[in-house]
């Protein structure tokens, strides 16, 4: 009961924001200075070839000189019925391209998404274990600078000395595993940044529990208490806030994929944009909205999945699951 | 272990040479070696020609029935032989013999009739007044309703490429690219990355190189890095200030020739500030375009003399007095225009101040750095320059709307190889996007590019050339600053590598790997 509650919950914050994020965008492209059609025009068929009558004729082919009212409406008919349509540059579906680019990016996302776990857990684990040992001071400096440098300055770095200098690496592409290796790391050291001082907070603070003293006085050793009480309380606040980074990553796509030439939803988002491709924006912000609840689902089950109080509590209440 | 393909340690190749399989599964890593890397920023936005056939020609996968050599000869493409009858009217092109597609159907008259129908509905051929095409005994037969003397070097538009009947769909979009060329698209991996393959039916002869990977890389910083690494073998329009750190590696060389492209600025000539040619004249003499050249492009070459650079011999005129940088004379014809400098140095008259917005093109950064320069140029003849970079269609946006005062943009003079094709439409016309705007010599010039379209006499031809240009050169509807420095950086492994200043090949059947 307590698990159907909670996808229904979801599922219907999922719908509505995912169409409350589509309907701003549309406001935002239209209220955005300069012709649409223009725009579009010239993604289309370069600036040499840019004339007015290649914009008034793409301005009637895709409907654009209707009041906003009724291209909002047209769109809304047309989602109704499943579809997105198609792109107005490249006029291909923009259920094809999506799936693409999505793909490329999930796959890097995922990546580096792991790779930062893999990095942030085993050092925020011993700085929060040993809390002003050298491995925590370290990590915290390392951490801070990391944190506040932006991630195309993180891959430039990469590039320049795995790709330029050492050329272990291809600097850019995609394809091959070996192209994916700077931008996953890239990610990996942005969202790690974020992650050691959580992951380290999380345990220092579970390490100071009374449940973890009580398992301390009746005799368990420090390593045994902690594994069996304290990692599962630590866990929570982590996954939490790993879940919520999986959904930031997001920000970091848009730069990461224009600097490593990666094909993905970053990339595409930054070109449907800046060409005013309409059902483009409108299919990514949908996805997006879909994303972020979707994340949002997941982490909500793993918490209940985690914490027996929390099912408890929601039974009781007799209430869907609604904060963390 | 030292691979000679990448000159540079191995480890990349090993890490990438395996898993490359992903890209072509029928290659080991031994023939991975053999492929071309090519690089541009052009991304494959559609399969349409007259979005994308830039691409199908440079990359040499579909051609036209006429084709342009690097220095400037039309020359047989699809059509072998060409000729107009004595109305002037009617131009029969004999299809060259044994010409297939790349699905191993034969060229015939009506795939070029459903192609050109294509292409002329479509805008880059609009020029074209034609009447009709039709099948021939050996070719098709072009008519048009007023006789142009140009027709053959407008077929070499890209947007004229010839199609196999089965590229199109039943929604009369192409859905797969099957042309003549040398090569022929294996696969596609978005829009970034193509596998092409020599087709072995080519009509020509056949070049060396069997496989080329093309990949599209849009950002300027990332082409640099991928030239700094060696990670390709040929990179089209690499960023000018790179070019000595790629050469600096050992790796890659960059190559650089002057092509038909100017960056150009243009008036609206309807304004008080800009409708006399004396103050045209003046700002003309006053711009440094040696200093900009070599300080903002280092590139001192580049400098313009005139509309267009000398590769395109026919329309660049040696006699031709050329552009000088001269501040006395600019502010002498200012003084004799009747604009006086007020106390804070600027022109002003009947209430007008000397003063303008120059809208440049945010993609191109330099002509916002060029236009800067020119800022304390102008101001020191007592004309004021505010500069604004806008997007590429800011600039028509503006025109529609009646805001532009100065306009800097880049400009292609050779979408097809003769530039009278963007001289009519640049300066004939009340309101050019990328010309003059509200230019009276404009019917001067429409008579003078209307007898050369009607003219079939190579002489007077050539006559009308000098007169078109010594027009543009006086009258100044809009000054050139700088051509363009197409530059291409390529791999020490790579031999034969031809540059062509119409940018229609990228000439890959020339080149061969070492």
């Amino acid at each position: 009961m307590v698990w159907l509650q909670l996808v229904a919950t979801r599922l219907t914050q999922a719908v509505a924001m995912a169409l409350v994020l589509a309907t701003l965008c549309f406001g935002f492209v239209q209220a955005l200075p300069g012709d649409l059609a223009t725009r579009i025009a010239a993604a289309r068929v370069g600036e040499d070839r840019l004339t007015p009558e290649i914009a008034t004729r793409i301005r009637a082919q895709a409907g654009l000189d209707q009041p906003v009212l009724v291209q909002y409406g047209g769109w809304l008919a047309d989602l109704a019925r499943g579809e997105l349509g198609r792109s107005l540059v490249t006029g291909e579906p923009v259920v094809a391209e999506f799936r693409y680019h999505a793909g490329h990016t999930l796959v890097l996302g995922l990546l580096g998404w792991a790779l930062s776990y893999l990095i942030a857990l085993p050092i925020g684990l011993w700085a929060g274990l040993r809390p002003g040992g050298w491995v925590d001071r370290i990590s915290d400096a390392a951490a801070v600078l990391l944190a506040s440098l932006p991630p195309f300055l993180t891959g430039i770095a990469l590039i320049s000395l795995f790709a330029l200098t050492l050329t272990w690496l291809p600097p850019a592409g995609f394809g091959t595993w070996a192209h994916r290796v700077l931008p996953a790391l890239t990610l990996a050291l942005g969202l790690a940044a974020f992650a050691v001082p959580v992951i380290r907070t999380a345990v220092v603070e579970v390490r100071g529990a009374f449940y973890i003293t009580y398992a301390q006085i009746k005799g368990l050793g420090e390593t045994t208490a902690f594994r069996h009480h304290g990692l599962r309380n630590a866990a929570i606040p982590i996954v939490t806030y790993a879940a919520l980074q999986m959904t930031f990553v997001i920000d970091g796509f848009v730069v990461i994929e224009t600097l490593f030439n990666h094909p993905g939803l970053g990339a595409w988002l930054v070109k449907a944009l800046l060409a005013r491709d309409v059902p483009v924006i409108l299919a990514a912000s949908l996805a997006i909205g879909f994303l972020f609840s979707l994340v949002s689902l997941i982490t909500d089950a793993l918490c209940l999945a985690l914490d027996p109080r929390a099912r408890a509590a929601s039974v009781r209440l007799g209430r869907g699951w609604s904060a963390r | 272990m030292t691979l000679p393909m990448f000159g540079s340690v191995s480890r990349r190749a090993v890490l990438a040479g395996g898993a490359a399989a992903g890209v072509l599964p029928s290659l080991g890593r031994a023939d991975e070696r053999a492929v071309l890397r090519v690089a541009s920023p052009w991304e494959w936005t559609s399969n349409e020609p007259t979005d994308t056939g830039y691409l199908m020609t440079r990359l040499q996968l579909a051609e036209t029935l006429v084709l342009v050599e690097p220095d400037g000869r039309l020359v047989g493409g699809l059509a072998d032989a060409w000729a107009v009858d004595e109305d002037r009217l009617t131009w029969r092109f004999r299809l060259r013999a044994g010409v297939r597609f790349h699905d191993g159907t034969p060229l015939t008259a009506e795939a070029v009739i459903t192609s050109l129908t294509r292409a002329v509905a479509g805008e880059s051929l609009q020029q074209l007044p034609l009447d009709q095409i039709t099948a021939s005994a050996d070719g098709v037969v072009i008519r048009t309703r007023t006789p142009v003397g140009h027709l053959p070097a407008l077929l070499v538009d890209y947007a004229a490429v010839i199609l196999a009947p089965a590229s199109w769909g039943s929604d009369g979009k192409v859905q797969t690219v099957i042309g003549t060329g040398p090569y022929r698209l294996a696969g596609r991996d978005g829009q970034t990355m193509l596998d092409l393959v020599r087709f072995d039916g080519y009509w020509g002869s056949a070049p060396s190189i069997q496989r080329v990977r093309y990949t599209a890389i849009a950002n300027g910083d990332t082409r640099t890095n991928v030239a700094v690494a060696g990670d390709v073998d040929v990179m089209f329009t690499t960023v000018p200030a790179a070019t000595q750190r790629i050469n600096s590696t050992g790796r890659m060389r960059v190559i650089s020739q002057t092509i038909p492209r100017a960056r150009v600025l243009a008036f609206n000539a309807g304004l008080p500030q800009f409708s006399d040619v004396r103050v045209r004249r003046a700002i003309a003499l006053a711009v440094d375009r040696a200093g900009i050249a070599a300080a903002v492009l280092r590139h001192p070459a580049s400098a313009a003399t005139q509309l267009l650079p000398p590769a395109v011999a026919d329309w660049h005129d040696p006699t031709l007095p050329p552009l000088r940088t001269d501040p006395a004379a600019a502010t002498a014809l200012l003084e004799e225009a009747g604009w006086r400098r007020g106390a804070d140095g600027i022109r002003t008259k009947d209430g007008v101040r000397l003063a303008a917005t120059v809208l440049t093109i945010a993609n191109r950064p330099e002509l916002a750095v060029m236009a800067t320069a020119m800022q304390a140029q102008l101001k020191a003849v007592g004309l004021e320059l505010a500069v604004e970079p806008v997007p590429s269609a800011g600039i028509p946006q503006a025109i529609q709307a009646g805001t532009m005062q100065m306009t800097m943009f880049a400009r292609t003079y050779v979408n097809v190889p003769d530039p009278i094709a963007t001289i009519i439409p640049d300066f004939t016309r009340q309101r050019s996007t990328w010309g003059a705007l509200n230019w009276d010599g404009r019917t001067r010039m429409q008579a003078l590019t209307d007898r050369y379209t009607a003219s079939f006499d190579d002489r007077e031809r050539a006559d009308l050339r000098r007169q078109i240009l010594r027009l543009l050169q006086d009258e100044v509807p809009v000054t050139p600053i700088s051509w363009f420095e197409h530059t291409v950086a390529v791999h020490s492994r790579v031999r034969g590598l031809v540059i062509d200043p119409y940018e229609m090949r990228y000439m890959l059947h020339t080149l061969s790997l070492v």
